[in-house]
């Protein structure tokens, strides 16, 4: 089946977005996609290959990725405290 | 206790350069009596080989060689000769020598002579005589420049040397040649096996030995050296040069007589070279005005006769010459000696009279002259006989030329006696301590009576010839005839012949001195060219040229270090700016470019991985 | 049928989330995003990630999302410039990049599928406290980690 056609796409568009977004939540938003592509990579597989290990990977990433969320929103928050903007284009302060 | 004979007068000398400053006059006691204990010794072994034979005796040195000593016929009287001449001769110094600076030295070298020629004569072998003879050199070289102070004596003893050195050279690579080919120094072997030996070898061997001889014995044409030596003391001329160091030479040939029979080639060398000697020393004495000089030439005349004598195949007449020579060219030494201490002069020309002033110089001076003239009944009849005989035998172009030598001596000693005996005495003529004519009187008793017993007579005994006879006797009468009537009654007058070619050519002893000179003088120049062309262009060109490759490879090195090295820094720095100018770019500070770059890494390791 | 359905408000839903101007449609779209993936893994056969999913990532994620989003919005941010200088490379990247796993993709053959009738709830849970207990309490502590990072991290002093 082509779940896994439909994880890749899904990958690739949150690839695209983590690159090209100058929000920093976008940015995110488009991590938590990923992990969702990967995600339903691993249930497929579990699913398919009779093995309980990959839904139970599938949760620790759920629970993994909500640790990360907060963390980095947190940070963000802090960023925007800082600099009043969030915007990572204009974040280069380690720039040559 | 041969070795002991040796030993004694060493033991002297050691003892008085060690003290004798202590000493002073006492020195003379202490080398008198070692002397006078080695005359006994020698007095008491020789008694032992007349009776029964020779003596030898073999201490052991070394692998090379060993201390091997021999007494026979020819060195028992040697030493009886050389121990008692000198014993005498060094009573006598006690006198001539009184009051000066450096007396106890005298004794000491006297001492160290004697010690020597003792050795000498005794060794029986070729490197202990060698030995010897170089030791003997050296004390004759430190006793005739013994007044150093004086330029000229300090010249003649280097000149005695360096003549004697130069000779030896000869006798060195004689011996060489010896032991290379014969494996042995010893003399009883070398005579034994000598006559297996090619005679080209032979003759090349006797010949450089003979060198050693003509250099020792003042033959011609090494012979320079004496005259010039009459600067040290008269009792060194009277031991060294007179009685004992000279005849060391005569004294070599005929103990190596055995090997010398063995090359005619060498033996015709010898007379010859002998008579050439006693020629021309007679000729340049006729014109002498220093006493000493006259009995020096007349020593190097003796010598060439002794020569003569062993050229002709009769060394036995030659060692009976030797001694008889010996006895009374002493005591004429030293009779000049008494006279020059009275006199305060060597000029015969400031001397006249001395017959009136000192009667026992007189007396024993003319004993002296007449053996020496070969006048029976003598000693130097006898052995001047002896010699005339042989070479008559033998030699006889040489016996001819003999005759004339004979006519010569006696001319020119009674020419020494008609000029300073008679007249008028000096004011401050008068006799010399009896120190000094004691010996004189004591050495006149062999002058006169050691020719009636030939203890050498024996294997070589040639018929007694009356033409030799004759002739001898004529012409040592006709010299004297002609030197009473120029000398005596001063019949003609001489001042034009002082004029002629031939008498400034024999005064200026044949102009011997000014080509060694040149000689010298030349070789050194043309050896010093030699080095100085040498040096500037050999080794001041490796110089310059070391100095040219340093400068190259130093420039080489400079370009490697400008261009590589410094263009290898240079590089690496550029290389360094550029590429950080380039890649510093990737430092966006943009995290979203870090993570295109980690895709586009991705893709190409997928690419790549396909 | 419902597959392509669900697939397709999915992926739409996702083109949205990275488009959008206004971060809080992103925000919506992501939401209904992770409702129709919930919706996939019930379609799977997965019925407990699918609830965990709708629990936890709908409904904690997103609500510390739209908090974050509120926080730290202006309205003078509209007016702004949506995606910045890289977006040609990043489409090309993504886009080689998805390329080329499918194409290895095509070429694979996966292994035939195993069914397993098994009560995953039931199984999943015993597997937690037997075979995955370690794992387990390390998510704890991360979880721990997370809470007290992300309380200390945006307290004001």
């Amino acid at each position: 089946m082509r779940y896994i056609v439909l994880s890749l796409i899904l990958f690739c568009i949150g690839l695209f977005g983590i690159i090209t977004r100058r929000n920093a939540i976008a940015m995110l938003m488009s991590i938590e996609l990923m992990l969702n592509a990967v995600n339903l990579n691993l249930v497929y597989f579990s699913v398919r290959g009779g093995d309980l290990t990959g839904q139970i990977f599938a949760l620790f990433v759920i629970a993994v990725a909500a640790a990360e969320a907060a963390v980095g929103l947190a940070i963000i928050i802090n960023v925007y405290r800082k600099f009043t903007h969030i915007d990572v284009e204009r974040m280069t302060s380690l720039k040559w | 206790m041969v070795g002991l004979i040796t030993l004694i007068p060493a033991l002297s000398f050691v003892l008085i350069i060690l003290t004798g400053f202590k000493l002073k006059d006492k020195a003379a006691i202490v080398s008198i009596c070692a002397l006078a204990a080695s005359f006994i010794l020698s007095l008491y072994l020789s008694i032992g080989v007349f009776r029964s034979g020779p003596i030898e005796i073999n201490y052991a040195w070394f692998s090379l060689s060993s201390f091997a000593l021999r007494i026979d016929l020819i060195s028992a009287w040697m030493l009886l000769l050389v121990s008692g001449v000198a014993l005498l001769i060094q009573i006598y110094s006690i006198g001539y020598m009184k009051g000066d600076p450096r007396f106890h030295r005298f004794f000491a070298y006297m001492s160290l002579f004697c010690s020597a020629m003792l050795g000498l004569v005794l060794a029986n072998n070729l490197l202990l005589l060698y030995i010897f003879w170089e030791l003997v050199g050296l004390c004759s070289y430190l006793l005739i420049s013994f007044w150093f102070e004086k330029p000229s004596a300090a010249a003649a003893g280097r000149k005695a040397f360096i003549f004697t050195r130069a000779g030896d050279i000869g006798f060195f690579l004689g011996i060489l040649l010896i032991s290379f080919n014969l494996k042995t120094f010893d003399f009883n072997m070398i005579f034994s096996s000598a006559n297996n030996l090619p005679s080209v070898t032979l003759t090349a061997i006797t010949l450089l030995l003979f060198c050693g001889a003509v250099g020792k014995s003042a033959q011609f044409p090494l012979h320079v050296w004496l005259p010039d030596a009459m600067e040290g003391p008269t009792p060194v001329s009277a031991l060294i040069h007179a009685a004992t160091m000279v005849a060391a030479g005569v004294y070599m040939v005929a103990r190596l007589f055995p090997l010398f029979a063995l090359a005619p080639v060498t033996l015709m060398t010898i007379g010859y070279i002998g008579i050439i000697t006693a020629l021309l020393a007679g000729t340049i004495a006729v014109v002498q005005t220093d006493i000493k000089k006259v009995l020096a030439y007349s020593t190097i005349s003796q010598l060439g006769f002794m020569m003569l004598a062993m050229g002709s195949r009769a060394p036995m007449a030659g060692m009976f010459h030797l001694i008889s020579h010996g006895f009374f060219k002493a005591l004429l030494f030293l009779g000049a000696g008494s006279i020059i201490h009275a006199v305060h002069s060597n000029e015969m020309n400031d001397m006249s009279g001395i017959r009136r002033a000192m009667p026992v110089t007189f007396i024993t001076f003319m004993i002296g002259t007449l053996a020496l003239s070969g006048i029976p009944p003598f000693s130097g009849f006898f052995s001047k006989d002896e010699v005339l005989l042989a070479a008559f035998h033998n030699m006889p172009a040489a016996f001819g030329l003999a005759v004339i030598a004979v006519f010569l001596t006696a001319f020119y000693m009674f020419r020494l006696c008609f000029k300073i005996f008679p007249g008028q005495a000096k004011e401050h003529g008068h006799e010399s301590p009896l120190v000094m004519t004691i010996p004189l009187m004591i050495l006149a008793v062999p002058a006169f009576g050691f020719g009636f017993f030939n203890p050498f007579r024996g294997a070589e005994a040639e018929a007694a010839s009356r033409i030799v006879l004759i002739s001898s006797l004529s012409a040592a009468l006709l010299g004297i005839f002609c030197a009473w009537l120029l000398y005596g009654l001063k019949v003609v007058s001489l001042s034009s012949a002082k004029k002629t070619f031939l008498y400034r050519l024999v005064q200026n002893k044949y102009y011997m001195d000014e080509f060694y000179d040149r000689l010298a003088g030349a070789a050194v120049l043309s050896a010093s060219k030699i080095f100085s062309l040498f040096d500037s262009y050999v080794i001041d060109g490796i110089v310059n040229l070391a100095g040219l490759a340093a400068t190259a490879f130093a420039s080489l090195n400079r370009l490697f270090d400008v261009y590589i090295v410094d263009g290898l820094v240079n590089l690496s720095g550029a290389a360094t700016m550029f590429f950080s100018d380039r890649l510093r770019k990737i430092q966006t500070g943009f995290i979203q470019s870090y993570l295109l770059f980690i895709v586009a890494g991705i893709s190409i390791i997928l690419i790549i991985r396909r | 049928m419902s597959f392509f359905f669900l697939a397709g408000v999915l992926l739409f839903s996702a083109v949205m989330v990275v488009t959008l101007r206004d971060i809080f449609r992103c925000a919506i779209f992501l939401i209904i995003a992770l409702l129709a993936m919930s919706g996939v893994y019930f379609y799977l056969g997965a019925p407990f990630v699918g609830v965990i999913q709708l629990l936890i990532y709908v409904g904690a994620i997103m609500v510390l999302v739209i908090f974050a989003i509120m926080l730290t919005s202006r309205i003078s941010d509209k007016l702004k410039e949506v995606s910045n200088t890289l977006v040609i490379p990043a489409f090309v990247a993504a886009f080689v990049f998805l390329y080329f796993m499918l194409s290895s993709l095509f070429r694979t053959v996966l292994p035939s599928p195993t069914p397993a009738p098994i009560d995953a709830v039931a199984g999943i849970g015993t597997a937690l406290m037997t075979k995955f207990a370690l794992p387990f309490e390390v998510i704890s502590l991360v979880l721990l980690a997370a809470l007290i990072g992300a309380i200390v991290l945006v307290r004001k002093d």
